[in-house]
């Protein structure tokens, strides 16, 4: 009895619970007896484990019994026959006997029952049967082999003592037989164990840990099986996959339909591990591959992937597939499993149009009704993004570190965020997405999109589409950036992380730091000493050659495949503090065609998707990258007023992957010159008016322009006159 | 109240509307044994009967009735390590693999409690584990118990708590007693009422990071006391030692631990990588200060009392195996000294429990012996050479199945252990190590079991780390003493860059 209510332990339910299940399950006496009888689950799983613990006694007991005698009756003529061939010959087989010629006269050395190696055998296959079938046909073939060694080898044994018989006499033969023979018996069979249990475990390129238990799949973590094999770094020899294996060219030779089946067969129980190592996007058309195969024939992977998978993307791909072979027979629980996992992730996945009662036309997502969040809104590419989502009848959402930040007041409604390396700031993000009921959140700052887990969005149903973290880390960390351009054989200065690294680095210098943002940090440093001192003395710092020429930024879209939507480059005409504050879109083709396609080289070689920020250098011809963001830029508005609407194409496919948005084209030669504007708030943080825009304002009402009064602050001018 | 008013949100709390969860189960709260540990007069009542078998009945019918015990009681383990075997070998495999349910969606308010003494050359890897454990942090306390250090265990805490104000730190004095008990209990009393669930690391240990949510998750379950999660060696490339326990905490955990759970629902607590009630803690009074084992204490007074616990093969962390034969023998010894006693001390409440169905207790006494079993294979092979060397008369095939029985079903679990983790192959030769080291196994039990029955005087003895591999420490190069921390670097997602007189290491965060 409990010291708190009086239950013994086993009642899982409050008895007033208990009353209530059994009102809901209505199920008759003997129903209710016969589950009693067969217990819980851990009873049932008990019997199960029992029964087949009995199965193993009665496979040993039966093959003992009906096996001894024939097999005695093979095993002593070729121990005999082994004999003669060493050049013992004083020896013959009668029956199950050896008749042997001692020094004390002949002998007859009964081969008993306990003296065959069946019991081994037999061990060794009630050991295979039950706990290591697991293997299939695996099992079978090492099973096979270790047999054969095990009755070698005791034949051999028992060879020895009758040899030993034949020299020494009786009691030799017996001592022998029953002291050392029965503990090389012994370590016959414990040997036969072990070369079985060598024959089953995976090769060092199939398996998930080396012996020493360093995980060797390489696979990302989320696929990995939880606790086989730590990571480090494992240089292994030969681990490239190979199709060359001796079951390989057997596989070959069998006719094709078998072929295929066997294929069909082996692959549903088995998870293709390669799988997981690959790119996220890699993975998504790796998996709608596998599932064009047919959902059984790789069942195992799926569900792995189903499973374990935490990149939305991938999983949408492969649920969208799943989704369209809903023909196929489901022929196991596995596939049954797969589809329900698909239902279950459509239903919730957010900001996807689904086909409705009333006709098969899924709604087009517009600015109509959906609500957007935007981050980092008192920057000036958030002041861009909100501008143009209004003016494209989304309702918008700024949301911003700052509460006073200029940029939340242009949205139709404000949220404070934390800091992104706030501990909470997941957390109050997902918190206001709720309460404002967005249907999607756009960054606008690099380091939001590195603290955002995007499945915890999709379990908000709120729709995100940021790079992967991989992509994002090589755009932020600028020595793993440069690594990638050098791996890519795209332009790039010179550069370092360490003092001695300069050597490789030409001056003169920009030192910034590894991973900040905008200008920040950022010197100019003309002496190779204080370039080395700063390396030397402060943490987080590169060292770049100092690039010349004319500077130049490209606003660039990625679709979610990798493919370049549009790449708009232009001209920094002038900056104040690190933002573009005139600019001109490129003019000459030829200079166009070099940067755009450096452009995109520099997306595919990180991996990018979405919109991205290119930034670089035109000297004398030679065209240099020099950093990547992976946000919208400053300089925003100039590339939507070219002609190129990025904030339109980029919101529309975050909502509905399969959006089409047609060619995104922009015109040559537009110019922008950037100017301040200000709002007022009173002590009470109402707005108050801005006293010029409504003189503006009211002499255009004044010659005929209608105006209406919510237009937001700063909207262009009204382009038709009424 | 509104939702903007809840202060829950504001904190960045979990929110989602769920039931109530019952209350707590509380088990019968069942003290730790005060009882002293000698059994001075048994032993001397065994060897009496021994002595007056033969000399009533002979050596011959004497050791053959002994042998036969001995054989029926080898049998009985032998279906029992099988019965693990085939449960792990039908399911584990899945188990470990299979997909997280609403991972996150259950937190409670949690303490992680790390007992450490002298444990400098670990701690780095320990705490840069903890600080990337995913779980809300509003929710999380960590706190390091600094146990009389003297190697600077609690000045290198004390930097990490000045660079993390998260992690906790209390220093306790020397001469408190207790051990590892001790330490947990003054962690625990230190933390207050506030923590629902209390999670246990050793020093040396490094939790992946969804360790935490894996092993909280099983506490829905209202009569849920205890979990235990799933401890993996990561130095088993150090030495043969390292590498054998490797295999062994392999099949440990994945076959045995799995198989207990599986067929008879009684995983047994294991005192690092674990969590505990806190109600529950305190109900049946804490860590035992006189066990050293207090996870088996833990375990039998929990189950013996109408609790659960429970045991998640997907929640792991790495810890530093013993790397010699000494340190070997040493910890053994102090798990079987501890083992034997709480064996000695709750045989006959797990007989009287009735929470505990039969098969149960079949169970949880064969787990209670579990440390008995190589004293009685000791006295096999004594009863096996005495027969070799003419004494008694009895066929040696009476004696013989021991042997078998002894080796094969153990041999069999690591085998199953060695093939659900889908180690290479080359692994399996480890399996032919094992041969001495169960010799040496048997010697240092039955050295333990003697100690124990005659009382001599054994306190708690730390193992030796060396703190040479690491799955978050990345040892750029060797540093002599401790490294100092760089005073501004951020959370442990990024690396950490140590300098230590003109040498630099790099500390890499849990991904």
């Amino acid at each position: 009895m409990t010291s708190d209510g009086g239950h013994d332990g086993r009642h899982r339910l409050p008895p007033a619970e208990q009353v209530a299940a059994q009102a809901y399950l209505p199920r008759s006496r003997a129903a209710q007896a016969w589950t009693r009888a067969m217990g819980d689950g851990t009873t049932r799983r008990r019997r199960r484990v029992l029964l087949e613990l009995l199965g193993v006694v009665a496979f040993c007991t039966a093959g003992f019994y009906l096996l001894s005698e024939p097999v005695r009756l093979v095993e002593v003529p070729l121990i005999v026959w082994g004999l003669h061939l060493v050049g013992v010959d004083a020896v013959a087989a009668l029956g199950t006997n050896i008749v042997l010629a001692s020094p004390e006269g002949y002998l007859t050395a009964a081969v008993t029952p306990s003296c065959s190696a069946l019991l081994a055998v037999l061990a060794l296959a009630a050991l295979a049967g039950s706990v290591l079938r697991g293997q299939g046909w695996r099992t079978v073939g090492a099973l096979i082999v270790t047999s054969a060694l095990l009755v070698f080898l005791n034949g051999l044994r028992i060879g020895a003592s009758v040899a030993l018989g034949t020299v020494l006499g009786r009691s030799a033969l017996g001592l022998f037989h029953d002291w050392v023979g029965t503990v090389a018996n012994f370590v016959f069979t414990i040997t036969g164990f072990v070369i079985m249990i060598w024959l089953l475990l995976p090769s060092p390129i199939r398996a998930e840990q080396d012996r020493f238990g360093r995980h060797t799949a390489h696979r990302p973590v989320q696929w990995a099986q939880s606790g086989l094999g730590y990571r480090t770094e494992v240089h292994l020899k030969g681990t490239h996959m190979t199709t060359n294996s001796p079951a390989a060219r057997l596989h070959r030779l069998y006719p094709r339909a078998l072929r295929e089946r066997s294929t069909r067969r082996r692959e549903a129980d088995r998870v293709d591990f390669r799988v997981g190592a690959l790119e996220p996007h890699a993975r998504a058309t790796a998996l709608r591959e596998l599932v064009s195969d047919g959902l059984a024939v790789h069942a195992a992977t799926l569900w792995a992937a189903a499973g374990h998978e935490t990149d939305p993307e991938v999983l949408d791909a492969l649920a969208d597939a799943v989704a369209a072979r809903q023909w196929e027979p489901t022929v196991n629980d596995k596939v049954g499993g797969i589809r329900l996992w698909a239902r279950a992730w459509l239903a919730g996945r957010p900001g996807v149009p689904h086909v409705s009662d009333g006709g098969p036309e899924a709604p087009q997502p517009s600015g109509d009704g959906l609500r957007i969040m935007v981050t980092g809104s008192g920057g000036p590419a958030g002041v861009s993004v909100i501008r143009r989502l209004r003016q494209l009848g989304y309702w918008t959402v700024a949301a911003d570190a700052d509460p006073h930040s200029a940029g939340e007041t242009l949205g139709d409604s404000a949220v404070n965020l934390p800091l992104a390396d706030d501990e909470h700031y997941l957390d109050v993000l997902l918190a206001a997405c709720r309460d404002e009921a967005v249907d999607g959140v756009i960054f606008t700052t690099v380091e939001e999109m590195a603290a955002v887990d995007p499945l915890a969005f999709e379990r908000a149903r709120v729709t995100i589409w940021i790079p992967s973290p991989g992509a994002l880390r090589s755009t932020v960390d600028k020595v793993r950036f440069a690594k990638a351009m050098a791996a890519a054989g795209i332009p790039h200065p010179a550069t370092t992380a360490t003092a001695d690294g300069l050597r490789d680095v030409p001056g003169p210098w920009i030192v910034k730091p590894v991973s900040g943002r905008g200008s920040r940090g950022v010197m100019a440093i003309d002496t190779e000493s204080a370039v080395r001192w700063t390396l030397n003395h402060r943490d987080g710092y590169i060292a770049q050659t100092r690039l010349t020429g004319r500077e130049w930024t490209c606003d660039a879209l990625i679709g979610r495949d990798g493919a370049p939507l549009v790449a708009v480059p232009r001209w920094r005409d002038q900056t104040r503090g690190g933002i573009s504050v005139m600019g001109t879109t490129f003019v000459d083709q030829e200079q166009i065609k070099a940067v755009t396609t450096l452009v995109h080289a520099t997306c595919a070689a990180v991996g990018i998707t979405g919109p991205a920020c290119v930034q670089g250098f035109v000297d004398e011809g030679t065209t240099t990258i020099v950093e990547l963001n992976p946000r919208f830029s400053g300089g925003l508005p100039l590339t939507i007023a070219s002609g190129a609407d990025v904030v339109d194409a980029y919101t529309r496919l975050m909502l509905d992957r399969h959006a089409d948005v047609g060619d995104l084209t922009w015109h040559r030669g537009v110019r922008m010159s950037r100017y301040f504007a200000e709002v007022f708030h009173d002590r009470y943080n109402r707005r108050l008016a801005d006293p010029a825009r409504s003189a503006r304002l009211g002499l255009l009402r004044e010659n005929g322009f209608e105006i209406p009064d919510s237009d937001p602050i700063g909207s262009p001018a009204p382009a038709a006159r009424a | 109240m509104t939702d903007t008013d809840d202060p829950e949100r504001i904190a960045g709390g979990y929110h989602r509307a769920r039931l109530a969860p019952p209350p707590p189960f509380l088990p019968v709260a069942i003290p730790p044994s005060d009882r002293p540990e000698s059994r001075r007069l048994l032993l001397l009542a065994y060897a009496i009967a021994f002595a007056g078998s033969i000399w009533q009945f002979g050596a011959g019918p004497a050791m053959a009735a002994v042998a036969l015990a001995l054989n029926i009681f080898f049998l009985v383990f032998f279906v029992r390590h099988m019965s693990f075997a085939i449960a792990a070998a039908r399911w584990a495999r899945a188990d470990v693999s299979v997909a997280d349910v609403d991972l996150g969606g259950y937190t409670p308010q949690v303490l992680v409690v790390v007992a450490a003494h002298n444990e400098a050359d670990v701690v780095d890897g320990l705490v840069l584990s903890l600080l990337g454990l995913r779980y809300p942090h509003a929710r999380l306390r960590l706190l390091v118990v600094d146990d009389a250090s003297v190697d600077g265990t609690g000045g290198r805490l004390d930097q990490w708590n000045r660079e993390h104000p998260r992690l906790e730190v209390l220093h306790r004095e020397a001469g408190q007693g207790g051990g590892k008990s001790g330490a947990l209990n003054a962690g625990i009393a230190h933390a207050g009422e506030g923590p629902e669930v209390i999670v246990i690391f050793d020093a040396d240990h490094e939790p992946e990071s969804t360790a935490l949510l894996r092993v909280v998750r099983h506490f829905r379950d209202p009569m849920v006391g205890a979990v235990m999660g799933r401890c993996v060696v990561r130095n088993a490339a150090q030495t043969r030692i390292s590498a054998n326990v490797f295999v062994d905490y392999l099949s440990g955990y994945l076959v045995n631990e799995y198989g207990r759970q599986a067929v008879y629902e009684l995983p047994a607590y294991g005192g690092a990588n674990c969590a505990v009630r806190a109600s529950v803690l305190r109900h049946i009074g804490g860590f035992a200060h006189e066990s050293v084992t207090e996870d088996t204490d833990l375990t039998l007074r929990i189950v013996a009392g109408g609790g659960k616990v429970r045991y998640d093969p997907a929640s792991v962390d790495f810890e530093e195996a013993v790397r010699t034969a000494r340190t070997y023998w040493k910890q053994r010894y102090r798990w079987a000294r501890g083992h034997q006693k709480c064996a000695r001390d709750y045989w006959r409440a797990i007989l009287r429990s009735p929470a505990l169905r039969l098969p149960q207790k079949v169970e949880a006494l064969s787990f209670l012996f579990v440390y008995h079993s190589p004293v009685l294979v000791a006295m096999g092979v004594i009863l096996t050479l005495l027969r070799a060397f003419g004494i008694g008369d009895e066929p040696p095939s009476l004696f013989l199945p021991i042997g078998m029985l002894l080796m094969v079903g153990p041999l069999t679990e690591l085998a199953v252990g060695l093939v659900i983790g889908r180690t290479e192959r080359s692994a399996a030769w480890s399996l032919m190590l094992f041969l001495p080291l169960f010799v040496l196994t048997v010697i240092v039990v039955t050295w333990a079991w003697i100690g124990g029955m005659l009382g001599l005087r054994y306190s708690w003895v730390k193992t030796v780390r060396s703190g040479e591999v690491s799955t978050v420490v990345e040892q750029v190069s060797e540093t002599g003493g401790l490294p100092e921390l760089h005073p501004t670097e951020p959370e442990a997602d990024t690396e950490l860059v140590i300098r230590t007189g003109g040498r630099r290491r790099v500390v890499r965060g849990p991904k």
